[in-house]
């Protein structure tokens, strides 16, 4: 069998490693990552604090491999950029090929799926012509069938013990599976009336009359001050790009602050725009990035007459 | 640029100083950078880009959003491609978080 996930040359690999003995995981991830080694590629293993013994004692020779920790709940944009970083360095400096064996936090509640879902659609868009095979197992003893329903919607290719790699027919274009997350993913509050409602205001006063609704929730001090810092990025890009009036509504619960944004513009035209950020670039997707970093869920929506950025704050994920 | 300038503060409560010293342009922000102020931020310090070394003191900004952060990147990527060097030699907390946010603390350690 070929090893699983491995990239064209050039190319991006994406596949998703569905097991339910371990025995299948190691099958899987021992060739992938012994052949990665032995042919140069920068090879990283990120995997739960479960999978690490069990692929480190059957690797047994583990020189060349770089063992990270698991990936945080709540840092899904900062494991996307940050890997986008690694691939891109690593390509550009070794014109070498890079393999990751990553595992996503997977069975934890609906939020952080919330960002790790869009993760693994991103990849197939931001990561398209970096060098880099991604192989991202998943225990289906544990992981909740919504969350596999997912990984069958985000993966171009399955491996398992049985077929080896075949193409996934499921897997749907991530531009599209953005909007479907859309759908399902803004929060039912929003049919609520607001707590908050602005009108065609400026961004510090967006901010600080969000940040001062914050106050009568469970939310902290440095939570509310990222929030009113997302909030800020949202309403200037709306004053910036889009086009008025510019309507925040923000809703606040005892465990979450629920902030939209429309203005009557088309939104960007890419979809994925800030998830990595051209940092210089005048419409570089910065601010948006801002957001997708500090806030549990962002969501974009659009409809023929207007461009809507949803923003939900919650507290701190406890690991 | 005359030494020493300092620009008017602005509605916002945004303002600058500008210090040429013998070694390195100093530039102290005040206030909020944001949408109405990051393009004065922005003109100033590329006006300081020619200077071997550019130092920007943010301690006293009480707020700051991409576009200030975006000018930063700019100036050093010009100050760089000169020759010279541009740090952030202090930075308010919430400077500091924007920075870390963004996943660029390391591009602004200046050491010396």
């Amino acid at each position: 069998m070929s090893p699983a996930g491995v990239a064209q040359p050039g190319g991006l690999s994406h596949t998703a490693l569905l097991y339910d003995r371990d025995d299948e995981l190691l099958q899987a991830a021992v060739p992938f990552l012994r052949e990665g080694v032995a042919g140069g590629d920068t090879t990283l293993l990120s995997v739960s604090d479960r999978e690490q013994p069990l692929i480190l004692d059957a690797l047994g020779d583990t020189t060349g491999l770089t063992v990270v920790p698991p990936w945080p709940p709540g840092a899904a944009f900062k494991t996307l950029r940050d890997n986008h970083q690694l691939i891109s360095e690593g390509s550009d400096h070794a014109g070498g090929a890079i393999r990751i064996l990553g595992t996503v936090p997977s069975t934890q509640e609906a939020v952080p799926w919330g960002g790790w879902v869009r993760y693994e659609t991103a990849i197939n868009q931001v990561y398209a012509s970096l060098p880099v095979s991604l192989l991202c197992p998943y225990d289906r003893r544990v992981t909740p069938d919504r969350v596999l329903e997912d990984v069958a919607r985000t993966h171009p290719f399955f491996v398992d013990a049985m077929d080896g790699p075949v193409s996934n027919s499921r897997f749907v274009e991530p531009i599209s599976f953005l909007d479907d997350l859309a759908e399902r993913d803004v929060d039912p509050i929003e049919a609520e009336p607001p707590t908050l409602e602005l009108v065609d205001q400026l961004p510090g006063t967006s901010r600080r009359s969000v940040a001062a609704l914050a106050e009568g929730t469970e939310l902290d001090r440095p939570t509310i001050e990222t929030l009113a810092l997302a909030v800020g990025e949202v309403v200037t890009n709306a004053v910036v790009y889009g086009r008025a009036p510019v309507v925040l509504r923000a809703w606040a619960l005892p465990d979450r602050i629920v902030v939209s944004v429309l203005d009557h513009g088309s939104g960007p035209d890419d979809p994925f725009v800030g998830m990595v950020p051209l940092f210089t670039a005048p419409s570089g997707g910065l601010g948006l990035h801002v957001a997708y970093q500090t806030c549990s869920l962002v969501t974009m929506s659009r409809t023929d007459s207007d461009f809507t950025v949803h923003l939900t704050m919650r507290r701190p994920i406890t690991e | 640029m005359e030494p020493d300038a300092t620009t008017a503060p602005d509605p916002g409560g945004f303002s600058l100083d500008i210090d040429e010293g013998d070694d390195a342009v100093t530039v102290t922000a005040h206030g909020e950078i944001d949408l109405d102020t990051s393009v004065a931020f922005a003109e100033a310090l590329a006006e300081c880009t020619a200077a071997r070394r550019v130092d920007i003191d943010l301690a006293d900004v009480a707020y700051m959003d991409s576009a200030g952060l975006r000018a930063l990147l700019i100036a050093r990527a010009e100050a760089e491609q000169r020759g010279g060097r541009l740090r952030v030699v202090n930075a308010s907390s919430i400077v500091s978080r924007l920075l870390q946010i963004a996943g660029v603390t390391d591009v602004f350690d200046g050491g010396s």
